[in-house]
């Protein structure tokens, strides 16, 4: 269990995230929930996962401003960041990626598809790494 | 240089110059004058001889000017014998013919009139030029005395004397007439041009003079005096019965003296057969764009010896002062049209419920109309002598297109922008501008002339539009992604252990939600690229690679539809597109080609490259797409084969966005078919320059 890839991911879609947290733990991901970004920061402190999966439109603190948070922790500094947005407003869109994305998905996509994507984005951080 | 002629008399020294003065005494062939018969009448009782004459010597002949006792008009110069007088300045006496070789057998000696005696002195024009002389004749044999020779001399000198003054006056009636025509007191041009072919004619003694217009073989009588019931103002020949062809060939003033083939040629009539033109004299009138003539004729012939070079001469003159005229008539005409436009178009300017503002060359402004106040809601005065820019925008105006606008305007060049204005009152609002440089009279540039168009309801509901799609489509997607994500882990999970019947549906709730996401991605991407939002980022493209891609992903889907994808090496190009809408493009074509294609078809890919672009195409097998149909194509929500059950259906957006992303990308897309034998869907693309990345 120990080098299962762990995933701290926060969705306010219940039903988005209990789809997605199933894919990934079907496929051996370990996932951290959070039901908002408040949750997340609050679940931050205590893990180190080696990926932050975020929905971009949460009430309260949005995807960046949760990012923002999060990358306070010492440990999650450097963790590469997914965000996941149905919104289409490309100046938006552009502000998220130049926060230091690694990807951004695009709702709706293909659940099944989403563990090989994240995997193949953690390949590619290492080898940058 | 001498040559001598027949008769051994050689021609004078300054032969052409003499003859060249002699021409422009005008005397050759003119009536007799009592001026000149004086002298004949005083020489012959002086000297007591039958014949005395005034001879002028032209280049074939003698011609007589007076003559007493003498019938003759002129004679031939090789028997003449004056032409032996004017090669020197002295008297020439031949006391006895008889005894002289030179004249012993002289038609003039050996018959009538029998001259036995000759006797005399050259006439001298001022320049030095012999043209004739004055001459006694007797019919026996005598001498001279030296007293009668003075005589003789000083009489010739009178006579020359006459010449000199007769040739003046011509000038100086020439010279008044002109005078009298340049300062005509009339104020307008056409009283002006009227009063100066009156004295024309007058002087020409033509009765007809014709200031005329000649456009499209017409000939348009502009102004003109003629006899009454005759010609008038306003008539209209075709202009072959006119004799203009000429006279432009000529380029000069064109004299007729008499009719002859030339006039009759012409039909010798002028004014469908109303005026006869017998002698006539024309000269062109360009003015611009203005071809004319100006011409005087009659119905009588020239009298001899045709027209004076002085009657050239005004005709020439007074041309080149009636185009002077009517250049300023012209001007004057046009300046007053001008004028009644520019009030007209300064009504319009002033009305419009368009903003309209007019900048100098400094940028600063220094016209407005009512509209462009009433829109801006500052005074005409609180705007002129500053900047639009400055007092208009705000937090909200778009640097960008601020930015295009101040480029444009240093480069004097032309724009069309959309732009958030402030109101004087502090409220947004949106005009569309379309501003052009103006230019002077001579080309100079002068400043800027924008028209504002108010735009805020358009921006709004446009605004109000984004908005909708944006928040819909954000709403639709969340939702969509949960049941997407739903039924695809039922399939994969459970859907082995599901009976056949059950499989189906699920499965055909799958194809409905992916359908349902294309169509959502499909109308964005519409709607994007529409309002022009969609962010394009155009670098040079590796074209090959990108299209194999683009066929990898289909490759699934082409399978499915029982259809092989190929492509045909394609080399190295590099084309200007955004890579991501060059796929989706791509994809689109290929998507289209496998569902129409037949099963057990390929779909063929290549590409053309051209000096600056290069071609994709892409070729199925299916039934083609009919002519009429050809402007349906690039249509949204068009599909022709709606009757196709078979295959999953696409939401007729396809096309339609193909059509956006390749003009957007600065492209062009097209097909060719032909029902039955399969459709090639092209587009273009600009080729990188070799400086790449």
């Amino acid at each position: 269990m120990s080098d299962a890839l762990c995933v701290l991911y926060a969705e306010d879609d219940t039903d988005i995230r209990e789809v997605v947290s199933f894919v990934l733990e079907d496929d051996g991901f370990q996932v951290i929930e959070c039901r908002d970004g408040r949750e997340a920061v609050l679940q931050g402190g205590h893990c180190s996962p080696d990926l932050i999966l975020l929905d971009m439109m949460m009430p309260e603190l949005d995807g960046l401003m949760t990012l923002e948070r999060l990358r306070q922790y010492p440990s999650l500094a450097r963790t590469p960041v997914v965000f996941m947005t149905a919104k289409v407003d490309e100046g938006e869109i552009r502000r998220y990626r130049s926060s230091g994305a690694v990807e951004i998905i695009r709702k709706p996509f293909d659940a099944l598809d989403l563990p090989a994507t994240l995997r193949a984005i953690l390949e590619k951080t290492r080898r940058k790494q | 240089m001498s040559v001598i002629n027949q008769t051994g008399a050689a021609l004078p020294d300054d032969e052409e110059q003499r003859l060249l003065a002699l021409q422009q005494c005008h005397i050759l062939d003119t009536a007799p004058e009592e001026s000149f018969d004086c002298f004949t009448r005083v020489a012959a009782a002086v000297f007591d001889v039958p014949v005395a004459l005034v001879t002028l010597v032209d280049a074939e002949r003698q011609w007589f000017k007076s003559r007493q006792g003498l019938d003759l008009l002129e004679t031939d110069r090789s028997a003449s014998f004056c032409s032996h007088v004017i090669r020197s300045h002295e008297i020439m006496e031949v006391p006895d013919t008889l005894e002289d070789p030179r004249f012993r057998d002289n038609a003039m000696v050996t018959g009538p009139p029998h001259i036995r005696f000759y006797a005399g002195a050259p006439l001298v024009l001022e320049c030095g030029s012999r043209i004739g002389t004055l001459c006694v004749i007797d019919r026996q044999p005598r001498r001279l005395d030296a007293q009668q020779r003075d005589i003789l001399r000083d009489m010739a000198g009178a006579v020359s004397r006459q010449m000199i003054s007769r040739r003046a006056s011509l000038h100086e009636q020439t010279l008044s007439t002109l005078s009298r025509i340049m300062a005509s007191s009339a104020r307008k041009p056409r009283a002006a041009l009227r009063e100066a072919l009156t004295l024309a004619c007058e002087y020409l003694d033509m009765p007809f003079g014709v200031l005329s217009h000649v456009h499209d073989s017409q000939y348009t009588i502009h102004l003109q005096v003629s006899p009454p019931g005759t010609l008038q103002d306003g008539d209209v020949f075709p202009s072959e019965n006119t004799l203009c062809e000429e006279v432009w060939r000529c380029g000069s003033v064109a004299a007729i003296p008499r009719g002859g083939d030339r006039v009759l040629h012409h039909g010798g009539w002028h004014g469908g057969g109303k005026v006869r033109m017998e002698s006539y004299l024309g000269v062109p009138i360009k003015v611009g764009q203005y071809h004319g003539m100006l011409c005087f004729f009659s119905p009588e012939p020239c009298p001899p010896p045709g027209f004076s070079d002085s009657a050239l001469r005004l005709v020439e003159l007074m041309g080149q002062w009636a185009e002077g005229a009517m250049e300023r008539w012209l001007l004057n005409r046009r300046v007053k049209a001008n004028q009644r436009q520019l009030t007209r178009l300064s009504q319009v300017a002033r009305q419009t419920v368009n903003g309209v503002v007019i900048t100098g060359e400094d940028g600063y402004i220094s016209w407005v109309n009512e509209g462009f106040t009433r829109i801006s809601g500052y005074a005409a005065d609180e705007l002129i002598g500053r900047k639009p820019g400055r007092m208009l925008q705000g937090e909200l105006t778009d640097r960008e297109t601020v930015e295009r606008i101040r480029q444009a305007i240093a480069r004097r060049e032309p724009f069309e922008e959309e732009l958030r204005n402030y109101h004087r009152n502090g409220c947004p609002y949106w005009v569309h501008i379309s501003c052009n440089p103006l230019q002077d009279a001579d080309g100079r540039f002068e400043g800027f002339m924008a028209i504002q168009t108010d735009v805020t309801e358009r921006k709004r509901l446009e605004e109000m539009k984004n908005e909708f799609i944006s928040v819909v489509s954000h709403e639709l997607r969340t939702p969509l992604t949960s049941i997407r994500g739903g039924l695809d882990l039922l399939l994969h999970r459970t859907g082995s252990k599901l009976d056949e019947r059950d499989r189906k549906w699920l499965e055909m709730a799958v194809r409905n939600a992916g359908q349902l996401s294309r169509l959502v991605e499909d109308l964005l991407n519409l709607g994007r690229i529409a309002s022009g939002r969609l962010a394009l980022d155009i670098v040079p493209v590796a074209l090959c690679p990108l299209l194999r891609e683009a066929m990898d992903d289909h490759e699934a889907y082409a399978r499915g539809c029982g259809v092989s994808l190929q492509l045909t090496p394609c080399g190295d190009a590099r084309v200007l597109a955004d890579a991501m809408r060059l796929r989706q493009v791509v994809g689109n074509l290929l998507s289209n080609a496998c569902k129409f294609s037949a099963r057990g078809s390929s779909v063929t890919v290549w590409v053309d490259v051209a000096p600056q672009q290069a071609r994709i195409h892409v070729r199925d097998s299916g039934p083609g797409i009919a002519e009429e149909d050809r402007g349906r194509v690039f249509q949204r929500f068009v599909q022709l084969d709606a009757s196709d059950t078979r295959r999953q259906r696409g939401t007729g957006l396809g096309l339609a966005i193909c059509l956006e992303l390749v003009q957007n990308m600065g492209g062009s897309i097209d097909f060719e078919s032909r029902p039955g034998e399969g459709c090639v869907f092209h587009f273009d693309l600009p080729l990188a320059g070799e400086e790449g990345e």
